[in-house]
């Protein structure tokens, strides 16, 4: 317990059971939830509960590939969440009739993905390219945060 | 020793041209993208001559330099990274423009932001005909 | 309501869409012709009528392109449009973001650019009595002798449109 929040790492098998407990221990306040894409298949979860006094606070995590338990059966406000995550990561919460998408999307695809092409960046011409020494061999430097496969 | 001065926040970034070897981490480090730079290289006259030379000498001639204030946050990152200390925070006041091209700052514009410009350790910056001052060759 | 010099009330549509909103909604009443409302989401009421310049100070998300058009519609003329913020200028840190409309000019024309993130109070105040200096000329025809024309904004940074 650090500044009357606890962080738990838990695996994504004991995701529904881990809220259960918390809610029974009077986590009754669900704060939010959302996820982190660490490249590939690897994303994290996490959803953060808390007493109704906000007196105590639990952060859990865990990691997944694609999927993972939806929590809206026991904490009705996760419902908005987990369309959001579900959205803007392309993680699937099982157990739920419907994931409809959090909002009118002007994009296709889920942005907060870190592959998702950002087409702004990926079409400006990056200013750094520039190389004054004309005869210089070196390997020419590369935009960052553009990756090859948004086929520039 | 001066009292460390902390920059008007909303200040402006000044430029010592002839302090600037056109390395190009500014515009590398710039997180928007909103500095660029054209030069050129030129052999160096006041490179020794080395017989087992491989290839001439050259230096970098800066020919533009501009930073689009409308893109800038005003990190301050470039101003860090510059090893020539060519880059400096300046207390002249960033106007209101009429046109979008003009809050892109050429080199004369930023220079003009010298006088009122400081270093990290709140000494004023060197005048635009004052000689460079960071590390260099020579 | 008219101040003491006489001079028409020019209404300012404030849309603090993201973190300039705050520092746009900091600046003092300079003048008492200067009267700012607050933009909301139904444009076209009645009390956003009359509203001659319309201030961006924020990020412009593709969400909000349409309240934005309608904003800017719904002003009087003579329109101004004054882009308050790197956000507002060019999308500033977020302009490759997904959701970002990279400047205010991809939706609406734009006459001033405040630079800044944030700019000042003070800065939007000074482009403030510019832009209601040129409501104020184009509406009465021209008025040389108005508070406005001696604010601290050089005539060299501003050219007339």
């Amino acid at each position: 317990m650090r500044d009357g929040v606890e962080w738990l790492q838990v695996t994504a098998e004991d995701w529904l059971d881990v809220h259960n407990e918390l809610l029974a221990r009077g986590a009754v306040r669900f704060e939010w939830l959302t996820a982190t894409h660490n490249l590939g298949d690897a994303f994290e979860v996490t959803s953060c509960v808390a007493t109704a006094a906000i007196d105590e606070r639990w952060i859990v995590s865990t990691s997944i590939t694609a999927s993972v338990a939806t929590l809206a059966h026991i904490y009705p406000q996760a419902d908005f969440h987990e369309r959001e995550t579900a959205q803007m990561y392309g993680i699937a919460f099982t157990g739920r009739s419907s994931t409809e998408p959090a909002f009118d999307a002007p994009f296709e695809g889920h942005p907060l993905r870190r592959d998702f092409a950002l087409r702004t960046r990926q079409d400006a011409t990056w200013p750094g390219a520039v190389e004054p020494d004309a005869a210089a061999r070196r390997r020419p430097s590369l935009p960052p945060g553009v990756l090859p496969e948004w086929n520039a | 020793m001066t009292e460390p001065v902390t920059p008007n926040p909303h200040s402006t970034i000044a430029l010592h041209p002839t302090s600037c070897t056109s390395c190009m981490l500014c515009v590398r480090e710039c997180p928007d993208w909103c500095i660029s730079i054209e030069a050129h290289s030129e052999p160096d006259p006041d490179a020794p001559a080395y017989s087992n030379a491989r290839r001439q000498s050259m230096k970098n001639v800066l020919d533009t330099f501009t930073i689009d204030f409308g893109q800038c946050m005003w990190c301050g990152i470039c101003i860090e990274v510059c090893p020539f200390d060519a880059l400096f925070w300046s207390d002249n006041p960033m106007s209101t423009a009429t046109s979008r091209g003009q809050v892109i700052f050429g080199i004369d514009e930023l220079a003009a932001s010298l006088p009122g410009a400081r270093r990290a350790d709140g000494s004023a910056a060197p005048a635009i005909d004052e000689p460079p001052s960071g590390r260099r060759k020579k | 309501m008219t101040n003491q010099t006489s001079a028409p009330t020019i209404r300012v549509l404030e849309a603090g869409l993201a973190c300039c909103g705050v520092e746009a909604g900091a600046v003092d009443v300079i003048d008492q012709a200067l009267e700012s409302v607050l933009l909301d989401a139904t444009v076209g009421q009645e009390s956003n009528a009359m509203a001659h310049i319309l201030v961006i100070a924020g990020t412009v998300t593709y969400a909000l392109a349409d309240t934005v058009r309608a904003a800017y519609e719904g002003l009087a003329e003579p329109r101004v449009v004054i882009a308050f913020g790197a956000c507002a200028i060019t999308g500033g840190p977020y302009w490759d973001s997904y959701s970002v409309i990279p400047g205010t000019d991809h939706v609406i024309p734009v006459d001033f650019h405040v630079p800044g993130c944030p700019p000042t109070p003070q800065d939007l105040a000074r482009a403030l009595s510019t832009a209601v200096e040129k409501v104020r000329s184009h509406i009465k025809g021209s008025d040389a002798n108005s508070p406005m024309s001696q604010g601290d904004l050089s005539s060299d940074e501003v050219s007339n449109a």
